[in-house]
C-alpha cells in the first residue's frame, strides 16, 4: 500500500492534514479517537471552603472543570484514568491527583475571579488562559475551594478531550463540460465560495475551495458541471482547546489506535491453532 | 446566561477568555462583526453564543445572599 500523509495547514491551535492512499475507516477512528480517547488534565472534584457568591457551588464546579489545562507535561507525569479508579476516595493516592487552590474575597469593589487567580500545586498543570472569568463577586463576598485536577477521557465527560473539534472532509472534485457550458456566468455568481472564475479559455476551477453544495449544479441549465470527490483523499481537520497541541493530539490518537489494535491481536493470539501466521 | 460560558456551547471550543475583550470594544463602538475577526473566532456557533450573551451576573450580583 502506497500512501502519502502531508500537514497543509498549522495555525496557533489547529492543523490540517492531507491523507492520500489512506482508507477513510482509518482516517475516521484517527478522528474519533482525537475527540474521545486522548487523555488530557481537567478539574474533576471540587471542595468548596466558601463560597457567598451569587452561583451556586455546583455551577462553580462545572465552569472549573471546562476549563482547559496544559497537559503536555501532564500526560507523561500523571497515571491514566484506569489506573486511578480506586483512589476517588482515598488520600494521597501518588501520581492520580494535583491539587489547585483558589482564595478571593472581593473587598470595597465588584471583583472578577479570573482563571489566572488559581494556584496550581504543578506548575505544569495550569489554565491555558488567564482571562476566563470564573465568578463575579460583590464587596465582602468570598470564593475559596480546593480542586483536584485528574487525566481523564472525552468519552467520559467532554471537558477531557484535548481535542474541540475533529472533522474529516472529502476533497471535492469539480469538472466543467467545455462542450456543453456556454459561458453564461450562472455558476460564477452562485457558488458561495468563488470556486469558479471565467477565464479567457473558459471557466476556470479552484477546488479546494469547494464545500460540495451543489448549488452550481442546480443553477446550471446544461448540465455542464460534474460534482465529486476524490477517492482515498482526505483531509483531517483538529483543532485543540489549547490542552495539547495538535499534532500531540494526532499522535497520541495513532499510539492508542496501535495499542488497541496490538492488544487485539495478543488476545486473538491466544486463540492458538485457529490463527495463523506470525 | 447568567455569565459568559466558558465554551462555545455546539463545538466546545473556548471563548470565555476573549469575553472582556469583545464586551469592552463592542461598547465602545466597534463593530462586533470586526471583534469577532479580530479576536480569530471563525464558526458561527461560537460568535453567536458571544454575540447574544448578556453579562446578567452584574446586575444581580450586587442582590445575592447576604454575607
Amino acid at each position: 500500500m502506497s500512501f502519502n500523509v502531508s500537514v497543509v495547514e498549522r495555525g496557533d491551535n489547529y492543523i490540517k492534514i492531507l491523507f492520500d492512499g489512506v482508507p477513510l475507516q482509518l482516517v475516521n477512528a484517527i478522528r474519533r479517537a482525537a475527540l474521545t480517547e486522548v487523555p488530557s488534565i481537567a478539574i474533576a472534584d471540587v471542595l468548596f471552603i466558601d463560597n457567598t457568591s451569587a452561583l451556586y457551588d455546583e455551577i462553580i464546579a462545572h465552569r472549573l472543570g471546562l476549563i482547559p489545562l496544559t497537559s503536555d507535561e501532564a500526560l507523561s507525569k500523571y497515571r491514566l484514568p484506569e489506573e486511578c479508579v480506586e483512589c476517588g476516595e482515598v488520600e494521597g493516592c501518588e501520581g492520580c491527583y494535583t491539587i489547585i487552590t483558589l482564595d478571593v474575597t472581593a473587598k470595597e469593589e465588584v471583583t472578577t475571579v479570573y482563571s489566572g487567580d488559581l494556584i496550581s500545586q504543578d506548575p505544569d498543570v495550569r489554565p491555558v488562559s488567564p482571562k476566563i472569568p470564573i465568578v463575579v463577586l460583590a464587596p465582602g463576598q468570598r470564593l475559596a475551594f480546593e480542586a483536584r485536577a485528574r487525566l481523564g477521557r472525552g468519552k467520559e465527560h467532554i471537558k477531557w478531550s484535548p481535542a474541540t473539534v475533529a472533522n474529516v472532509t472529502y476533497l471535492a472534485k469539480v469538472g466543467v463540460d467545455r462542450s456543453r457550458c456556454v459561458l453564461c456566468g450562472k455558476c460564477v455568481d452562485v457558488c458561495p465560495r468563488k470556486v469558479f472564475s471565467v477565464a479567457s479559455n473558459g471557466i476556470e476551477v479552484d477546488e479546494s475551495k469547494c464545500i460540495l453544495c451543489k448549488q452550481c449544479v442546480k443553477v446550471c441549465d446544461y448540465e455542464a458541471i460534474n460534482l465529486g470527490w476524490y477517492d482515498d483523499k482526505y483531509m483531517l481537520y483538529i483543532e485543540s482547546s489549547g490542552a495539547l497541541a495538535p499534532e500531540r493530539i494526532f499522535l497520541e490518537a495513532l499510539k492508542i489506535i496501535a495499542n488497541k489494535l496490538r492488544n487485539l491481536y495478543e488476545e486473538v493470539s491466544k486463540l492458538g491453532g485457529y490463527v495463523g501466521g506470525s | 446566561m447568567v455569565i459568559v460560558p466558558i465554551r462555545c456551547f455546539t463545538c466546545g471550543a473556548l471563548i470565555a477568555d476573549k469575553w472582556d475583550e469583545f464586551a469592552r470594544r463592542v461598547s465602545s463602538g466597534e463593530e462586533p462583526e470586526k471583534v469577532l475577526d479580530d479576536l480569530r473566532i471563525t464558526r458561527y456557533c461560537c460568535r453567536r453564543t458571544l454575540i447574544s450573551h448578556v453579562d446578567l451576573i452584574n446586575e444581580i450580583v450586587m442582590y445575592s445572599r447576604k454575607v
